[in-house]
Order: structure tokens, then C-alpha cells, then sequence
């Protein structure tokens, strides 16, 4: 015995029924007025989306997408052109920036830190012409050295009040 | 189904635009009517009918020569479509408001505009109940004639998705009616 929910199921799905159970559905659409109506507007309601106009776009459309296609074309060739400029600077970027870590890397910083030792031997070697160059430039390099200590104090007050100064306008925000 | 010859095929896949241009000539009525029908806006059913067309020219090369042109071309209008759908989300107000700005546009004879009217706004409001991917399977099936395994290619789901869908879609437009009829 189906219940009314199958009769519905049978209305709404597409599949093929046996012959048996179209004569089952027929007589129950006899006589349950709800199913007869659920069959008749989905009967009504698949013959007039079948039946109804197809809508045509306005004159012109391939002229349009010949259009387009020109259009859209040329755009696509300049964002590759934007991209490949992109991919080049790119490029530079990161080999420029590779360079700048190999050159300032730990293994070179030791070979200059040698160099400079090197330097410093020389310098050491050549003390005596040094310290008469010294005795000669004693005054003018002691005004130099004080002028350079006061610099740094200037430079460390500065900074320091900058610093006290941001603190106190970021606790003020 | 309109058919195509595979060698306008071939030759547009290969760059002709003069062939593609053929291609679109041959099916910009489907396209259009199948963009219309799930947006229902003259203007936006323009653009999506050309995104379809650019879609296509655009990635010819994963065209499969052993399917239909017809299912491919009309898969590609329904998932722009159910995307431009999903996104505007339109209320059904701006609808009405949409069909009764439009239609006065085409100047067919007065009595057939009344006519046509009407029944556009019966057949809009009975598919702008169902949700984007119902409405491109009621609309694929009924229309286009596509097989449950053709609109499952089409839509990217599954065949029994497929008969789910429509039986819920069949069972949304009959009770409308049914409430139109109370």
C-alpha cells in the first residue's frame, strides 16, 4: 500500500513507472484532489518553461565581441608587459640583495676583519714615524679629539631627549 | 542543439578569430537566453554572455574536442552566472523593478508586449524562487534538453545531485503554482 508522500514522490521525480504503478498512481490522482493539482500545475508549469521565447541579445553582439576582443587583447598583452618589467625588477631586487649577503657575510666579515689586522701590523711597524708625526701634531690633535668627545656627548643628550620626548607624546596618545 | 562544424573548432582553437567570431555568432542566442534567464537584466546578461565568449577564447586549449561544444560553451555561461548570482544577491523588488524597466525597451506590437510581459514576469517569478544552481539545472534540462549526466558535467556535481536538485526544484515550481491556484 503507497502512502500519499509516494504518490507525491512518483508525480515529482522523472522516472519511468512500470506499468502497474502508473495505473496505482491513476487511481489515486482520481481520487486525492491534492496530488491531481501538484501533477496538473507541474505539468502546466514544465510545458510553459519549455514553451516560452528565447530572448535574443540586442543587434550587433558579435561586433560587440569583436570589440572586446581587440579591447581585451591588448589589455592582456600590457599586464604581461607590466608583469614581465614586475619579474625583472624583481629579479634585480633579489640578486641585489643576495649580493649585499654574500658580501656581508660572516665568512667575509673575517677575511676584512684580517685585512684590517694586516693594516694595523703595518701600523704598528711604522710606530716610530708615527709617534714623530704625533709629537708634531700633538696640539692640533688634542683639539681635534676633545671636539670629537664633546660632539658625542651633544649626539648622546640629543638622542636621549628624543627619546624621552617620543615616550611622553606616545603616553600622551 | 545547434552543432557546429569541427573544423571552425579546430581553426579557433588554433587563434582564428575570425573562426571564434563564427562560433559566436552560431551560439550567442543560447548564451544570451541562458544568461538572461538566470539574471534576468538586459545589460548584465550582455556582459556575461561576452565573459562567456572570453572565457572560452581564453582557455580553448582545455576544450576536449570529444565533448560537445554545446556543453562546454553553456557550462562555462552557468558557472559565470551562478558566480555573478551568488555575489549581487539581488532582492526580488529589484527584479520587478529590473523586468519593468527592460521590457518596454524591445518594440515588438503593443498587444504581444502585454502578452510577453506577463508571461516573462510569470516564468521570472517562478525561477527567481529556486537558488542559482537549481535554476541553471531547471532551466538546462527544460530549455537546453541536457541529460541528468550532462548537467552534472555542467554544473560540477554529481549525477545524483543532479535528480536531487531537480526533484526539489520540480517540487518548489509545482507548489507555487499550487498556491497561485488556492
Amino acid at each position: 500500500m503507497n502512502t500519499h508522500e509516494e504518490f507525491e514522490r512518483w508525480i515529482l521525480e522523472e522516472e519511468a513507472l512500470s506499468p502497474e504503478e502508473t495505473q496505482r498512481l491513476s487511481r489515486h490522482i482520481a481520487e486525492c484532489e491534492s496530488c491531481r493539482t501538484l501533477q496538473e500545475n507541474l505539468n502546466q508549469n514544465l510545458a510553459f518553461i519549455k514553451n516560452s521565447s528565447m530572448i535574443k541579445p540586442a543587434a550587433g553582439f558579435v561586433a560587440r565581441w569583436q570589440q572586446q576582443l581587440a579591447l581585451r587583447t591588448k589589455e592582456k598583452q600590457e599586464s604581461e608587459r607590466i608583469r614581465l618589467i614586475l619579474g625583472v625588477l624583481g629579479l634585480m631586487s633579489v640578486l641585489s640583495i643576495s649580493s649585499c649577503l654574500v658580501i656581508f657575510s660572516p665568512g667575509n666579515l673575517v677575511n676584512t676583519g684580517l685585512r684590517l689586522s694586516n693594516l694595523l701590523k703595518l701600523v704598528a711597524i711604522n710606530i716610530h714615524q708615527l709617534k714623530t708625526m704625533l709629537s708634531v701634531l700633538k696640539i692640533p690633535l688634542l683639539i681635534f679629539s676633545a671636539g670629537s668627545v664633546i660632539l658625542m656627548i651633544v649626539y648622546v643628550l640629543v638622542g636621549a631627549l628624543s627619546a624621552v620626548t617620543i615616550k611622553r607624546i606616545r603616553k600622551g596618545a | 542543439m545547434i552543432n557546429i562544424s569541427p573544423d571552425i573548432i579546430e581553426q579557433a582553437q588554433n587563434g582564428d578569430e575570425e573562426s571564434f567570431a563564427l562560433i559566436v555568432e552560431t551560439y550567442q542566442n543560447p548564451v544570451y537566453n541562458l544568461c538572461y534567464r538566470m539574471l534576468y537584466n538586459d545589460r548584465e546578461a550582455e556582459d556575461a554572455a561576452q565573459e562567456t565568449f572570453w572565457k572560452a577564447w581564453s582557455n580553448f586549449s582545455k576544450y576536449d574536442s570529444n565533448r560537445s561544444f554545446s556543453t562546454w560553451i553553456l557550462s562555462i555561461a552557468a558557472h559565470h552566472c551562478i558566480d555573478q548570482q551568488r555575489k549581487k544577491r539581488v532582492p526580488e523588488v529589484e527584479i520587478d523593478e529590473t523586468m519593468e524597466e527592460i521590457i518596454p525597451e524591445r518594440t515588438p506590437l503593443p498587444e504581444d508586449d502585454v502578452i510577453r510581459q506577463e508571461e516573462e514576469l510569470r516564468l521570472k517569478k517562478m525561477l527567481a524562487q529556486l537558488s542559482e544552481i537549481d535554476r541553471a539545472a531547471i532551466l538546462l534540462r527544460y530549455w537546453y534538453d541536457f541529460s541528468d549526466r550532462e548537467i552534472a558535467e555542467n554544473l560540477s556535481l554529481s549525477e545524483s545531485a543532479v535528480k536531487s536538485r531537480l526533484f526539489r526544484a520540480r517540487k518548489s515550481l509545482a507548489q507555487l503554482w499550487y498556491e497561485r491556484s488556492e
